[in-house]
């Protein structure tokens, strides 16, 4: 059976990592597309006023001019996020047992791929009917974390 | 240089012509209840002379302030101040003594110069020291406030510094975009890898009191690894653990100081390779133990004193956390640790 084709958006602010996660999603699935890179809360936000639903987003917690939370809270959607995190936001591992949650810079090519093994596992198994409700859990944690981050970064 | 300004206005207004009738009133009391042409003159007299000699010791003020401005410049302000208000008070008395008294009023008190002289050093003292003192402590506030703001700036840059140098955001984000551009070299990226690994954990667990035996030895592995990449086979590691082990626990980077000291510490050669080996002995101890092959040149270049220090660290940790020592048995062909496992 030839596996669905996954669509995914990257927020990321820097243009080499940005390169380097779009590489290494094509490599750790083959049928991955990655339909957009946004690199500022500003653009992801107008992006995510006129575009059509994806699969999968991948966010850098930390851009330019935000935090990636803020894009969420303006235009909340159920689709499942990857965040990409590099050193303060270790407190996500909290988030773990959502299964789609985080991923740590400089990210490995093996975490990756546990990602997307995930994703196909849950992603597009009807039986697990309380996957949308930990979706909307996780969402839910993840403002108010945001939040709370908020409070302590942008202080 | 800005024009210093006073405020001085409303007390002028009302010190003078209060200065001017009090000192009248004070030395001769008798006259006051008269209201005689003595009294009259005595009250004109003293009104001139205390206008003539705050306005004057004033300006006086101003330019000692503007020749010493500096807090650490009273001690000349004053003498300069002290010198000229005394002269400037002589001229008055001589002037208002021959001018007005003499010529204008043709009007003898019975006084003479000197004590003309002394009495109008009390407005002259008064007028002076006010203007002194206030100017003084606002010096000496200024002085304190920038002394704080100088202390605060260099203490906020220190801290800048210090957080720029240990940015662990920074660390990684750098570490990324480096991975992003050797992306296509293998081993340098799985180099790059357990590199950011070994800096996570150091930031992550060193606060920490204890860690599993478990996290320690991943840890361990990743900082062997890149260790193992500079040295090759010339580093050797070999360990014999038990599963059962591994959910004991340590102090956090207890292996990895240990490790690092028997690489600092001894020659690791093709000739001769560095052993270090990690295993169990019985279910409460964990050995590390080296060949040694010392360098010679290491103790004159007071790296042996970091060791000295990071060991004795080690055992005063251990010694805090439990009722156990750490034991360290060195000889000539064997340098040999012994640190407890502590029960979950």
């Amino acid at each position: 059976m030839k596996a669905s084709l996954i669509r995914c958006v990257l927020i990321e602010d820097e243009v080499l990592a940005a390169g380097r996660l779009h590489r290494m999603l094509l490599q750790a699935d083959a049928h991955v597309e990655v339909v957009a890179e946004l690199g500022s809360v500003a653009q992801a936000r107008r992006w995510f006023a006129n575009a059509l639903p994806v699969d999968l987003i991948f966010a850098d917690v930390q851009l330019a001019d935000g935090l990636c939370f803020d894009i969420f809270e303006s235009h909340p959607s159920p689709t499942p996020i990857v965040l990409t995190t590099s050193y303060d936001e270790y407190a996500l591992r909290a988030f773990k047992h959502e299964r789609l949650g985080y991923l740590l810079k400089p990210i490995k090519r093996s975490e990756l791929q546990a990602i997307m093994r995930d994703f196909r596992a849950t992603r597009f198994d009807s039986s697990t009917h309380s996957y949308g409700q930990r979706i909307r859990s996780f969402l839910a944690r993840l403002f108010q974390f945001g939040k709370d981050q908020k409070g302590e970064v942008m202080s | 240089m800005e024009k210093p300004r006073l405020y001085d206005r409303y007390i002028r207004l009302i010190g003078i012509p209060l200065i001017g009738f009090l000192m009248p009133f004070a030395m001769h009391p008798d006259d006051f209840l008269e209201f005689g042409l003595v009294f009259r003159n005595s009250v004109f007299l003293s009104f001139t002379s205390t206008l003539l000699l705050w306005e004057g010791d004033r300006q006086l003020f101003l330019e000692s302030r503007r020749r010493f401005p500096l807090f650490s410049q009273t001690r000349q302000r004053l003498i300069w101040q002290t010198i000229t208000v005394v002269l400037y008070t002589l001229v008055v008395s001589v002037s208002v003594n021959y001018w007005i008294c003499g010529k204008l009023l043709n009007f003898h008190e019975g006084t003479d110069l000197l004590s003309d002289f002394r009495i109008n050093l009390i407005p002259t003292i008064i007028v002076t020291l006010c203007y002194e003192s206030v100017y003084f402590f606002q010096s000496w506030k200024e002085n304190v406030q920038k002394a704080e703001k100088l202390a605060r700036v260099s203490l906020e840059s220190q801290l800048a510094v210090l957080k720029s140098q240990l940015d662990p955001h920074f660390l990684f984000n750098s570490l990324n975009t480096l991975a992003s551009m050797i992306d296509d070299n293998e081993p340098a990226s799985a180099y790059l890898e357990q590199l950011a690994d070994v800096y996570r954990y150091v930031l992550v667990n060193r606060e920490k009191n204890l860690v599993s035996l478990e996290e320690e030895m991943q840890f361990l592995d990743a900082y062997i690894y890149l260790n193992k990449t500079r040295f090759r086979e010339n580093l050797q590691i070999e360990k014999q653990l038990v599963s059962t082990a591994m959910g004991r626990r340590i102090a956090p980077l207890s292996l990895q100081l240990l490790v690092e000291n028997a690489i600092k510490h001894n020659v690791v050669s093709k000739e001769n390779p560095l052993i270090i080996k990690i295993l169990e002995e019985g279910p409460d101890y964990l050995v590390i133990a080296n060949n040694v092959q010392a360098k010679t040149i290491l103790r004159s270049n007071g790296r042996d004193e970091s060791t000295r220090i990071g060991l004795q660290n080690l055992r005063e940790r251990y010694r805090l956390l439990t009722n156990q020592s750490i034991e360290i048995t060195s000889d000539a062909v064997q340098f040999r640790v012994r640190i407890p496992l502590i029960a979950a």
